[in-house]
């Protein structure tokens, strides 16, 4: 067991160089950093020189030829330095990015609780309903949370909650009245999808031998379900869930634009629009290793709940 | 305990499954009200042209933001009212509805194949395939969606059957975890082994044995799939990396009509009632699909 | 009575922050050195903290701030006298050193992007600690509103040689109304009233500058008292009127809605008459009715009423001639259904593209609509050549100042000429002589010429000249300034 996991720790090096060339190739190949850096402002373009140009070249490493330039990216790297953005003014990527951990941390685990709250219940429910109408609604809940776009959800979420009824704050960050909406926007989504898969799962392992035969032992619904029906529909719903954690990071940027919150979608999507490459690999590098972690743990929750799985 | 039963019993019940899947859907009215939207939608995505009162790019200047009928101020060539310029909801919903079942059926489609396939091997094999495949998945899943979709529509040009392409490429990943995931435990159980100790071919005991198992799972994954394809290129819309006008696809509509959101709300709610519509049956056959032609949901 | 209990607890709300001014701005600010960015919104809210040496009045003109005079001496030195007294915000005195540390860090400097401003800065030589002599390389009309520009505010030399520029980027000192507190990214920027400031202290003592992407959630704020100021959409006027919290205001741009044509060899539009005839089918009026709620002005030039030397002959008019169009068409070869136009742009200019189409349609040529992500796009748009037929732009000009807007189409260097290849070296000589006079009529006479070549040559079809619409709470006593900045030194609570 500890082989297995220190072997898929060191996998993850070969897979952060996949990332990081993949990346670099793509974001380079889709547009000039400094056409998009030097803005509409005709002050600025009408005026720019051609010495200028190949100045800020030079300054961002642009001048280099690719191969180069991705080679001291990963030289950098090596030591922890991402390089410096150069949309911000030059400042160290890194701690950029590291700056937003706590705000996207916050927003992206209450999402995560709220996602669990509804979609563990209403799962039970409908499969104990099954057919019924408890069924019936769960099944139009989830549609509405899977269909609903979360930009639509959460700006109808503010004219409700904040615009006529005053009860939550329109947006922003530091309490925990702010974290409310966009949670619940971003949770819906999330709770939809595992209520599905729960509620589909549970009734396949319902009508599995042994559960029939504990059922036929004259033990409970209720309890079959707790007790071996929710044990063993765990293995998609734990996968599923620790799919969603990386886009919970950087996959959240239109839940945060609505509500202004100040994660690392945002900086993401300001990063990709400039390609400010030294951000963007910091970002990506970054839930890189925490989407890879979180697919160690689930595999290695795989065994807790499931004995039957075995690693060498 | 004996597991040989159900693989033995399975091939008979294929022929009765069917008949009384069809018994099924007849006492099932979410599964007809599912298969009669999904009928409509695919015959108005098809006969777009015949279907359609209006040209979807006709702009009337004079009648912009038309509610749709049943509001005082509706107008009854424009059934479902009219966006900012003056273009006619009713036809462009009939034709956001190609680009929709084509994003969703054919990206599904090619994510269900890639995310099946690999899931099943590596879940099945385990070892080096199992390494090899989780190895791409995490490559994937750490590059975030937009920056491929950015750089391949921004590089190649944007166009519809490039992004679902794209979608289908990065999109089976949910689908090879869960099939993965289920596999492992599946392929201990006794009967599995029993197959492979008899000598059977491993595609055989693959496709025979291993793929009707998980096939509940697949089509869960599979018909919400379809609707967050949908969803995914609305949202892509709105970050503006989804289909370009002036190709009409539900997203843009959507996207576009947040805009207006609080003077004029049917821009926005129509497309979004639609999605939620062609969304809720395909759930619906979901439903009804899985408890029929999974084997082991049979009571 | 709901409504009431809201009234009360919105007053008390107020109250309790009467000191505090909220703002929401639409993108966050990627630091404090203001010669390292292009942002507009960092631009807006840069004053509050730095002053330049010269500063622009609410008509829109050229004041004394830091500096008290400023005149030519002979062609290429300025004389300028400074004011005594200002304090930057850790109590060091302000003086000539940092007017010559500011401004040659700008001229030598290559990796600020600000540069441009200052490339004709030969030296500036330090008479005594407030008289300077900027020396500049050529005559430079542009030299006073250059230096009213956010971009060349002044910086505090002794405080860059102690800290260095990555501290001060992040913790910035200025001598403006406010101090800075705290910057949150994306979150907020806090500043302080500066007590001590040379002009009298602000009426706030605290401005916070919520950063909210999103348009419809900022008018949420506005229309629910969680911000004072909110850009707003054409769309959302109504919502804030009908609040009863908030009402609208009007600000003036320079941002003219144009479509850039490509005019190399190949093209279809490289043909005069055919960019004439796109010219006539396009019906001005319409875009502004239909995209703008009716606000804005059609122009034939690109600059607004706020810019120096505007060439008014051609604001407020446009060409709307179909008939003429067809004509012109049949002219160059092309009966109707046989000139296919290419409509290049950003997604956001979907509805602009949409509009011109069915016009160019009506006149009989196919149009084939390519809109691009907008940052896929802005790469496109600028590497030469990477365009067909038009492309769709609205531009600005921070230096409010029609011949600096004129010096990107003069050829073979200005950016535009570059991307529409476009190459007139009449007009070309004539920008760039005007921008060489010091004269103001002279000056006048040479833009007015090189307008005239413009028009007639139609490189670009300008649509019109748009408006910024401000949404400011009725319990503020405050207005839009016409460079757009977000200066609060001469906010009031209302009453």
């Amino acid at each position: 067991m500890f082989g297995y996991v220190l072997r898929r720790l060191l996998q993850v090096i070969p897979t952060i160089v996949g990332i990081t060339l993949l990346l670099f190739i793509v974001v380079r190949f889709s547009g000039d950093p400094l056409a998009i850096y030097l803005g509409d402002d005709d002050m600025v373009v009408g005026q720019v020189g051609n010495d200028q140009i190949a100045a800020l070249r030079a300054r961002l490493g642009l001048d280099q030829p690719l191969p180069l330039q991705y080679i001291y990216f990963l030289r950098d790297a090596l030591h922890g330095d991402f390089g410096r953005s150069f949309i911000y003014q030059n400042q160290p990527a890194l701690p950029l990015v590291i700056r937003r951990l706590p705000a996207t941390a916050a927003l992206g685990g209450a999402a995560l609780l709220i996602g669990i709250l509804i979609s563990l219940p209403a799962g039970l429910i409908a499969a104990r309903f099954r057919n019924r109408f408890p069924d019936t609604f769960a099944s139009f809940y989830a549609v509405v949370g899977e269909a609903v776009p979360n930009f639509w959800l959460g700006i109808m979420l503010i004219l409700l909650f904040a615009v006529n009824l005053r009860v939550l704050p329109v947006s922003g960050s530091g309490t925990w009245r702010h974290l409310v909406l966009p949670a619940f926007t971003l949770g819906t989504g999330m709770s939809a999808l595992l209520m599905r898969l729960l509620r589909g799962n549970l009734i396949e392992v319902m009508s599995l031998d042994y559960i029939r035969t504990a059922r036929a032992k004259g033990l409970s619904a209720r309890s079959v379900l707790f007790k071996h029906g929710l044990r063993n529909a765990a293995i998609s719903y734990i996968t599923v869930l620790g799919l969603s954690v990386p886009g919970l990071l950087s996959g959240s940027v239109v839940t945060e634009s609505i509500f202004a919150w100040p994660g690392m979608g945002l900086l993401f999507i300001t990063a990709i629009n400039g390609r400010d490459m030294a951000v963007v690999q910091a970002i990506v590098v970054f839930t890189a290793f925490l989407a890879i972690l979180g697919n160690l743990i689930v595999d290695l929750v795989y065994v807790l709940v499931d004995p039957r799985i075995t690693y060498r | 305990m004996t597991h040989a039963g159900p693989t033995a019993e399975r091939a008979p019940r294929r022929g009765a499954g069917l008949r009384r899947a069809w018994r099924e859907l007849l006492r099932n009215p979410p599964a007809i009200f599912g298969a009669l939207v999904l009928v409509v939608f695919v015959f108005i995505a098809l006969f777009a042209p015949l279907v359609a009162p209006h040209n979807p790019r006709q702009q009337n200047l004079s009648d912009r933001f038309t509610p749709p009928v049943w509001d005082k101020a509706g107008d009854t060539r424009y059934l479902l009212g009219t966006d900012q310029l003056g273009r006619d909801i009713l036809s462009r919903l009939i034709y956001g509805s190609r680009v929709a079942l084509a994003v969703g059926v054919f990206g599904t489609g090619l994510a269900l194949v890639i995310g099946v396939t690999l899931g099943l091997c590596a879940g099945y094999f385990g070892g080096r395939v199992d390494a090899i495949v989780t190895r791409v998945t995490e490559v994937i899943i750490s590059i975030p969606s937009s920056i491929l979709y950015i750089t391949i529509l921004g590089v190649f040009g944007p166009s519809l059957w490039l992004l679902i392409l794209v979608m289908g490429l990065f999109g089976w990943i949910t689908s090879a975890r869960v099939v993965r995931g289920e596999v492992l435990s599946i392929r201990n159980r006794e009967y599995v082994e029993a197959s492979i100790g008899l000598g059977q071919r491993t595609a055989r005991v693959l496709i025979k044995h291993v793929l009707p198992n998980v096939l509940g799972s697949i089509i869960v994954v599979g018909t919400l799939k379809v609707a967050s394809m949908i969803i995914l290129e609305a949202s892509l819309s709105f970050l503006g990396f989804g289909v370009q006008p002036p190709a009409v696809t539900w997203g843009q509509m959507l996207s576009d009509g947040r805009r207006f959101i609080t003077s004029s709300w049917w821009l926005a709610t129509l497309p979004g009632l639609a999605i939620s519509l062609l969304t809720l049956s395909l759930l619906f056959l979901g439903n009804w699909l899985r408890d029929n032609f999974d084997p082991r949901t049979y009571d | 009575m709901r409504r009431l209990l809201i009234l009360v607890i919105a007053v008390l709300a107020w109250s309790a922050n009467a000191q505090t001014l909220t703002i929401a701005i639409s993108e966050g600010i990627p630091g404090f050195d203001p010669t390292q960015t292009t942002r507009t919104v960092a631009n807006d809210v840069y004053p509050n903290i730095f002053d330049g040496l010269l500063a622009l009045d609410r008509e829109g003109q050229i004041v004394p701030s830091l500096a008290l005079s400023w005149e030519v001496v002979n062609e290429k030195d300025w004389h300028l006298t400074l004011r005594q007294g200002v304090k930057w915000h850790d109590g060091e005195t302000f003086d000539a050193e940092d007017v010559k540390f500011t401004l040659e860090r700008l001229a030598t400097n290559q990796d600020l992007i600000r540069h441009v401003l200052m490339t004709e800065l030969e030296s500036v030589e330090v008479v005594n600690p407030y008289e300077v002599v900027l020396h500049m390389a050529n005559p430079d009309p542009l030299l006073p509103v250059n230096l009213t520009m956010p971009a060349t505010a002044m910086l505090p030399a002794h405080y860059f040689e102690a800290v260095g520029v990555d501290k001060f980027t992040q913790a910035p000192i200025g001598t403006g109304p406010y101090k800075f507190t705290e910057y949150r990214p994306d979150d907020r920027l806090v500043l302080t009233v500066n007590e001590d400031y040379w002009a009298g202290k602000a009426a706030f003592s605290e401005l916070v500058f919520r950063v909210i992407t999103e348009s419809t959630t900022s008018v949420s704020e506005l229309i629910t008292g969680g911000v004072a100021v909110s850009d707003i959409g054409p769309n959302d006027l109504d919502r804030v009127e009908s609040s009863g919290v908030a009402h609208v205001t009007t600000q003036a741009t320079n941002r003219v809605v144009h479509w850039t044509l490509n005019v190399s060899e190949g093209q279809a539009t490289a043909d005069k008459r055919v960019r004439e005839a796109l010219d006539l089918a396009i019906d001005n009026q319409v875009f502004i009715d239909v995209l703008e709620n009716g606000y804005g002005t059609p122009t034939r030039v690109r600059t607004g009423p706020g810019d120096n030397f505007m060439p008014t002959k051609y604001y407020g008019t446009y060409n709307y001639d179909p008939d003429r169009a067809r004509e012109l068409l049949a002219e160059a070869g092309y009966g109707p259904g046989e000139l296919t136009i290419t409509i290049m742009g950003a997604s956001s200019v979907s509805d602009r593209a949409e509009l011109t189409a069915a016009m160019l349609e009506a006149v009989g040529i196919v149009p084939d609509i390519q809109l691009f992500e907008s940052s896929v796009w802005s790469s496109k748009y600028w590497t030469p050549g990477e365009f067909t037929n038009m492309a769709g732009v609205g531009s600005s000009n921070s230096a409010m100042d029609y011949g600096s807007t004129l010096s990107d189409l003069q050829c073979p260097e200005g950016a535009h000429s570059q991307r529409s290849h476009w190459c007139n070296e009449e007009f070309s000589d004539l920008v760039r002589a005007a921008n060489r006079e010091l004269d103001t009529a002279k000056r006048a006479e040479l833009l007015d010429a090189a307008t005239e070549i413009l028009v007639d040559e139609l490189p670009q079809i300008y649509l019109y000249n748009s408006v910024g619409f401000i949404g400011v709470s009725n319990k503020l006593d405050w207005s839009p300034r016409p460079d757009g900045s977000l200066l609060m030194f001469d906010a009031r609570p209302a009453n």
